[in-house]
C-alpha cells in the first residue's frame, strides 16, 4: 500500500501510537485534553496525505527543498499554521510543538515499515515526498508559533504597563498634594494611605511578576514546607479580606483535621487568590464560601466558591494558563492575568494539584489540593516535587 | 470632573486639582455615573480613562459630548495605554490625550489653558 493511502486508511491506529508518544514525552500535554491533542494532530496528518497526493513538478520539489514558497501552499501548511498558533496559545513549549511532529512522522514511519511495503521508486518518492510535507509543516508551525508567541508578550506587556501607570499616578498625584499640604501644614492622611496603597499594588504586580518568570524557566516555584494550621492561614486571609471588602459576606468551614505540611506563606497567597478572585467574579450579593477539608488521612482540601455565572467548559482549561483573565471584570481590579497560573505553580510545587468546577446550580468552585505531608506527596502521583 | 474607574486615582486628581487651583474638580467613578453628571451640571473639562470596563473611551466621550449639551466640556483623554492615547491624539471628540502618569504641574498648565476664566 502507497503511504497516503496507508496514512488515510491507518488514522485510527497511527493517531493510538502518537497519542502514546505525546503523552509520555510531552509534559504541557498532561493538563491538555486527549481528543483536542488528537483532532489538530489529525487534522495535519490528513492534510499532509493530500498533499502528497497532488501532483508536483520537478521545479517545485525544488523550490521545496530549499525551503522556498512554492505558489500553492498545500494544505498541510494550513493545518500546520493554526496548530502552531494553537499550541502557542495552550502553553506549549517550541520543543514540545516540534516534537509532537518528530512524534507523528515517527509514528507513521515505523506503522508503515511494519507492514512490510515493497520499497520500489514510487514507494521511495512517496516517502521523499511526506518528509517534505512534514517538514513543510514544522516549519509553518513554529513560524506561527513564534508569532502568536510574541503576539502574547506584547499584548502582556500593554497590560503589564497599563497595569503599572494607574497607581503610578496616583502616587505622583498624591505625592505632589502632600509637598504642596506639607508647605501649607496641612496633614494629608488620606493622600499618604492612597501612595501607599498604590506602592502595594505595584510591588505585588513585580512580586506575581517574578514568580511568573521563574516558574517559566522551568526551575518550578520553590517552596519551604514546615507544619501549619489550615484553619489559622485561612482565618487570617479571609479576616483580611472581609476587612478590605465592606459588605461582602465570606463565609469560611473547616472539616477534620486541618493541621499539614506546606509552605505558609505561599499557601496562603494562593488562597488569597483564589478568595480575592471570587469576590472579584462573583455576584455582589452572593457570599463567597471557602472551606477547608481534612477528613482524609493523607491530604487537605481547600476550596472556594463564588455564585458567579458558570465558566463556559471551552475555557476552564485556561484559566490556570499565564496571561489568562477571566470575563467579568466589571469591578475593575487590576490582574495581569496571573492569579490562577500562580495557584496552580503552587500547588504543583506541593506535589498537589489545582483544579475548578462551573456550573449554573453550584457557582464556581476552584480546589486545591495539597498532600498532608510531604511523604503523602511523593507517593501520590505528582513525582516532582521541588522543595529548598 | 475627573472620570476613572480607579478611585484613588480619582481621589488623588480632585484633592490635587482642588489644593493647587482655584477650580473645583467632582469625582466619577465610571461612565455611566460620568454621563449623569455631565447632563446634570456640564464642566468646563472632562479628564477620562480610556479604558473602564464595560465602557469603551470614544463612546463615552461621544455620550459625554452630548450630555454637555451648549456647555461643549473640553475632553482630555488620561490613559495608561499608548496606544489609545496616540488614537484620542488623532480625535477630534477629544481635546488633548496624555499618558499616565501625567505630570501633576503640567496638567495644571494644561487645564488653565482651557478652563474659560469666570
Amino acid at each position: 500500500m502507497g503511504l497516503s493511502d496507508f496514512i488515510t486508511l491507518e488514522s485510527e491506529r497511527i493517531m493510538a501510537e502518537f497519542e502514546a508518544f505525546a503523552m509520555e514525552q510531552l509534559p504541557a500535554a498532561a493538563d491538555m485534553d486527549v481528543a483536542a491533542l488528537r483532532d489538530h494532530a489529525r487534522q495535519v496528518l490528513a492534510a499532509i496525505a493530500l498533499d502528497m497526493l497532488r501532483p508536483q513538478t520537478k521545479r517545485e520539489q525544488r523550490e521545496k527543498s530549499l525551503g522556498h514558497a512554492t505558489k500553492a501552499e498545500g494544505a498541510g501548511v494550513e493545518a500546520a499554521k493554526i496548530h502552531g498558533s494553537m499550541r502557542a496559545a495552550s502553553g506549549f513549549d517550541v520543543n514540545q510543538t516540534a516534537a509532537e511532529y518528530r512524534a507523528l512522522r515517527a509514528s507513521v514511519i515505523r506503522l508503515w515499515m511494519e507492514g512490510g511495503p515493497k520499497l520500489g521508486r514510487d514507494e521511495v518518492f512517496e516517502l521523499v515526498r511526506f518528509n517534505e510535507a512534514m517538514d513543510e509543516a514544522v516549519a509553518a508551525s513554529i513560524l506561527h508559533f513564534a508569532t502568536e508567541a510574541a503576539r502574547m508578550r506584547n499584548l502582556f506587556l500593554g497590560v503589564l504597563s497599563h497595569e503599572l501607570r494607574t497607581p503610578l499616578s496616583t502616587i505622583m498625584t498624591s505625592g505632589h498634594s502632600l509637598l504642596l499640604a506639607a508647605r501649607q501644614n496641612k496633614p494629608m492622611p488620606a493622600a499618604a494611605e492612597r501612595l501607599l496603597r498604590g506602592s502595594r499594588r505595584i510591588q505585588s504586580l513585580l512580586d506575581d511578576l517574578l514568580d511568573y518568570v521563574r516558574s517559566g524557566l522551568g526551575e518550578g516555584m520553590r517552596v519551604s514546607p514546615k507544619d501549619v494550621d489550615m484553619g489559622q492561614v485561612c482565618g487570617r486571609i479571609v479576616a483580611e479580606l472581609r476587612a478590605n471588602n465592606p459588605g461582602r459576606v465570606i463565609e469560611l468551614e473547616t472539616l477534620g483535621d486541618p493541621r499539614c505540611v506546606c509552605d505558609e506563606e505561599r499557601i496562603a497567597q494562593a488562597i488569597s487568590n483564589l478568595v480575592g478572585n471570587a469576590l472579584k467574579y462573583g455576584p455582589a450579593d452572593a457570599p463567597v464560601k471557602a472551606k477547608i477539608d481534612g477528613s482524609a488521612t493523607d491530604q487537605i482540601v481547600v476550596s472556594v466558591q463564588n455564585g458567579g455565572p458558570p465558566i463556559p467548559e471551552a475555557t476552564r482549561e485556561s484559566l490556570f494558563e499565564p496571561l489568562v483573565r477571566g470575563a467579568n471584570t466589571e469591578r475593575g481590579g487590576y490582574n495581569l492575568g496571573l492569579g490562577l497560573y500562580i495557584v496552580r505553580e503552587i500547588a504543583l510545587a506541593h506535589g498537589g494539584s489545582a483544579s475548578v468546577e462551573s456550573d449554573a446550580q453550584a457557582g464556581t468552585v476552584f480546589t486545591i489540593r495539597l498532600p498532608r505531608t510531604a511523604s503523602d506527596a511523593t507517593s501520590a502521583a505528582f513525582p516532582g516535587l521541588r522543595m529548598n | 470632573m475627573v472620570v476613572d474607574n480607579d478611585h484613588d486615582l480619582v481621589d488623588s486628581l480632585c484633592e490635587w486639582i482642588g489644593l493647587s487651583s482655584d477650580w473645583t474638580a467632582v469625582p466619577a467613578y465610571g461612565s455611566a455615573e460620568a454621563i449623569a453628571q455631565a447632563g446634570t451640571s456640564p464642566p468646563d473639562v472632562i479628564l477620562l480613562d480610556m479604558e473602564m470596563p464595560g465602557a469603551d473611551g470614544f463612546e463615552t466621550a461621544e455620550r459625554l459630548g452630548h450630555a454637555s449639551g451648549d456647555k461643549h466640556s473640553a475632553i482630555l483623554a488620561l490613559t495608561g495605554n499608548a496606544d489609545l492615547r496616540d488614537a484620542a491624539l488623532r480625535d477630534p471628540r477629544f481635546t488633548a490625550s496624555l499618558l499616565k502618569p501625567a505630570d501633576p504641574g503640567r496638567l495644571l498648565v494644561l487645564l488653565s489653558s482651557l478652563v474659560p476664566r469666570h
